[in-house]
Formats: structure tokens, C-alpha cells, sequence
């Protein structure tokens, strides 16, 4: 699902990924761990269009990633770590508004598929509150289910568990287990082992710009 | 009475000159904040972020009075077209506040998280929508204080427009101060209309505030 060719990127001169060479099968979890300010960030960013490699090519699904145009790639879901949910709309107009700016769906088939969405996360009750309302863990299952609503393929987590407590990493970690099981690539990045051992499948260790598989 | 009333009158052409010159500025200093954020972003956009700069030092570099007396008395000269005060004084407060709020609405932009343009890239928003449904509103919301200070600011630099014989409220407090020889009851009657303006203003503002708070 995920093939990554000797990706290098550099900032300010300064190397921060040597040639990544990795492959992802799909619905395969996979962790992405390494001590901080080894590129790990710099991998999701790159996967989801956000940073331009210096060198090196991305395929997602059998498809080329094209870095000189402003489009992106729609088989790609992120989550970041701060989830980044726009405040002044409502989580149903956080969910609905890119399938409906993007992908041309009409609102009333938006908002179904959200409400099937929401339900499934147990966030129904919250249709119609505002972010800052939700507490890290709902927040979270938005930014998710705002990923999801477009359909993608692979999904990127950004140090999923940080803002969660013991309870709220379990449900994510069935989460990502039920999307692995409908085919769901996952790429997390995390620091946390108990965390990995319960929700890899496989994991990478990203030191000084070059990655290697980890036994666990 | 009637001279309080004749006073009172001229509330409607401050009002007329400081609103349509503030919704003017407004439309003129975001086309203005755009150009400026997309000169950062885009090569293609430097020169008219550059202009847009220009254009903006100039006008806050530069008396009101003077900027109004170019567009008044210089106009005539330039083109031969006798410019009403009511078209001087909208275009001069209009072009002036354009530069202002410019400034205003830009810190607002840069004031956004970031974050917010990666979310709704990542989520294949074009630039277009994403700066009109996700960036703008916020950044409206974190500029309102400030517009509304502009806002009370326009409503007091308008008593400049009686400079030009226009009879607003400052001018009507003038005439007639010079017809009944005493200066402290017309012109103290005219500062309380323009403070009850910026107390109306103020208000409006709180309330919006409130609204779009999120």
C-alpha cells in the first residue's frame, strides 16, 4: 500500500532523512518510534504532502505521489497530535464540509455518512457541540472520523496516545484494530511501547534519518 | 433648541461618511491583507505584496487632513473634474482605513495556527476555500476588537470633512458657534454626539464579539 523509495529531506542544508526505503502492505498497523528530532514527523509530513522531499519517491496504493502540484493525494488520512479541528464549526460541519467542498457530495449524504461515523465512535451525543467543548479523547475520535470521511486508505497518527489516558488508549487501540480489519493502512508514530507492543503489527525504528525494523 | 436640533442633525453625515467608508475600507484592506499573505507564500505575489505595502506605508505615513486635501483640491487639478466633498471625504477615509485595517486583518491571518492550513490541506481544501471558510472567520473573530477600534477612530477623523464646507456635526457645532458668539455649548454638544457614536460603536462591537465567540 505504502512504498517509500530512498526518500532523503533536508532542512537548512542539514539531513534529516538518508535514503528511507519502506514498504507497507495494506491494512498493516504499523509504529514508527525513534527519539525526538530524528524525522519521524518529517516521514507522516512528507506522506501526506505537507513537506516536498529533497530527493526520492512516494507511491500510495499503486499511485505516484506528485510534489509539483498543489493537489494531494486523497488515499491519505492524517491525524495530527494537536488534531488541528477548525473551533468555529460544530463537529458535524468538521466532519461534513471538506466531502462536501471537495468531493462534491451534497450535504444530506454527508451528514448520513457522518452520523453512521459518529455512531460507530459512540460521539452521536456530540453531533452538534463545538470542539472546545470535547475533551482530548473525543477530539481525538473527530479528527479521526474527519480523516475517514474522505475515504482514505492509509492513515497517519501523530503521537496518538499523548493527550490520552489509559482508557481513552485502549478504545483507540480497537479503533485502529477495527479499521486495520476493514483494510485500513495505519502509520503511527509514538514514544510509547506498552502502546506498541498492544497495536503494531510491525515496528520501526527511525534513528539519525535511517530506519530499521525492531523486534518486539 | 433648534440650534441643539440643527447640531443633532449632522449625526446622520458622520454617520454617512464614517459607515460607508468603513464597510469601503474593509472590503479594500482584506483584498489589501491577502495580496500581502499570498506575496509570503507565493513568489508570483511578491510584487503586489510589495505594492500592497507601499501603498500601505503611505497612507499611514501621511496626514488624514493632507491625504483629504490631495484627493479634494488636487483631483480638480489633475483631471478637471470638480470631486464632491462627499466622493473626496469617502474616497480619502475609505483609502486610509483600507491601509489600517490591511494591517489588522494580516496580524489576524498570521495569528491563525498553522496547523489549521496543514488540517485542511491534508483534507484537499482548495487555498481558496480554505482562506474563506476556515482562516477568515477565525481570524475575524481574533481582529474584531481591533475593527472596532478603527471604527471609532474613522468616526472621529471624520470631523475633518468639515474642512471642506461639508455640514456634519463638527461644522454645524461651528456655524453656530460663529452666529451666536459663544463656542463652548455647540462644540461640547458636538464632543458628546461624537462620544455617544463611539459608545454605540463600542457596544456593537462588544456584541459581536460575543457572538462569534467560539
Amino acid at each position: 500500500m505504502i512504498q517509500i523509495k530512498n526518500l532523503k529531506k533536508s532542512f537548512d542544508g542539514k539531513l534529516i532523512l538518508k535514503g528511507i526505503n519502506l514498504e507497507i502492505q495494506a491494512g498493516e498497523i504499523v509504529a514508527l518510534i525513534g527519539p525526538s528530532g530524528g524525522g519521524k514527523s518529517t516521514i507522516l509530513r512528507c506522506l501526506c504532502q505537507l513537506e516536498i522531499p529533497s530527493e526520492g519517491e512516494i507511491w500510495v496504493g499503486g499511485k505516484k505521489l506528485d510534489f509539483s502540484s498543489s493537489s494531494h493525494h486523497s488515499d491519505v488520512g492524517m491525524v495530527f497530535q494537536n488534531f488541528h479541528l477548525f473551533p468555529h464549526f460544530s463537529v458535524m460541519q468538521n466532519l461534513t464540509y471538506a466531502p462536501c467542498q471537495v468531493n462534491q457530495l451534497t450535504s444530506q449524504a454527508a451528514e448520513e455518512k457522518a452520523d453512521k461515523l459518529l455512531q460507530w465512535a459512540g460521539l452521536s451525543a456530540r453531533r452538534d457541540a463545538y470542539p472546545k467543548t470535547l475533551s482530548g479523547g473525543e477530539k481525538q475520535r473527530v479528527s479521526i472520523l474527519r480523516a475517514l470521511m474522505m475515504d482514505p486508505k492509509v492513515m497517519l497518527f501523530d503521537e496518538p496516545t499523548s493527550a490520552l489516558d489509559a482508557e481513552r488508549v485502549d478504545s483507540f487501540i480497537d479503533l485502529v484494530k477495527s479499521l486495520s480489519t476493514q483494510g485500513m493502512t495505519s502509520l503511527i508514530i509514538t514514544h510509547e511501547m506498552s502502546f506498541v507492543k498492544k497495536v503494531a503489527h510491525r515496528v520501526l525504528e527511525l534513528v539519525d534519518g535511517e530506519i530499521s525494523e525492531k523486534q518486539i | 433648541m433648534a440650534e441643539i436640533q440643527f447640531i443633532l442633525s449632522g449625526v446622520w453625515i458622520t454617520l454617512e461618511y464614517a459607515l460607508t467608508s468603513f464597510v469601503f475600507g474593509l472590503v479594500l484592506g482584506l483584498v489589501l491583507a491577502l495580496v500581502k499573505i499570498s506575496g509570503q507564500k507565493s513568489s508570483r505575489w511578491k510584487p503586489f505584496a510589495y505594492l500592497a505595502d507601499a501603498y500601505t506605508s503611505v497612507f499611514r505615513g501621511t496626514p488624514v487632513l493632507v491625504q483629504l486635501s490631495v484627493v479634494y483640491f488636487g483631483i480638480p487639478h489633475l483631471f478637471d473634474y470638480q470631486i464632491s466633498p462627499l466622493l473626496a471625504g469617502i474616497i480619502t477615509f475609505s483609502l486610509n482605513s483600507g491601509a489600517y485595517i490591511s494591517e489588522i486583518i494580516r496580524a489576524g491571518i498570521r495569528a491563525i495556527d498553522p496547523g489549521q492550513f496543514e488540517a485542511a490541506r491534508t483534507l484537499q481544501v482548495p487555498y481558496f476555500y480554505t482562506m474563506k471558510d476556515i482562516i477568515l472567520p477565525q481570524a475575524f473573530r481574533n481582529v474584531l476588537p481591533s475593527l472596532g477600534n478603527e471604527a471609532t477612530t474613522l468616526i472621529k477623523e471624520t470631523a475633518l470633512i468639515s474642512t471642506l464646507g461639508e455640514n456634519d456635526l463638527m461644522r454645524r457645532a461651528q456655524l453656530i458657534a460663529a452666529e451666536k458668539y459663544t463656542y463652548f455649548f455647540p462644540l461640547f454638544t458636538a464632543a458628546v454626539c461624537y462620544f455617544g457614536l463611539v459608545l454605540i460603536f463600542n457596544f456593537i462591537f462588544k456584541k459581536l464579539e460575543k457572538k462569534f465567540s467560539v
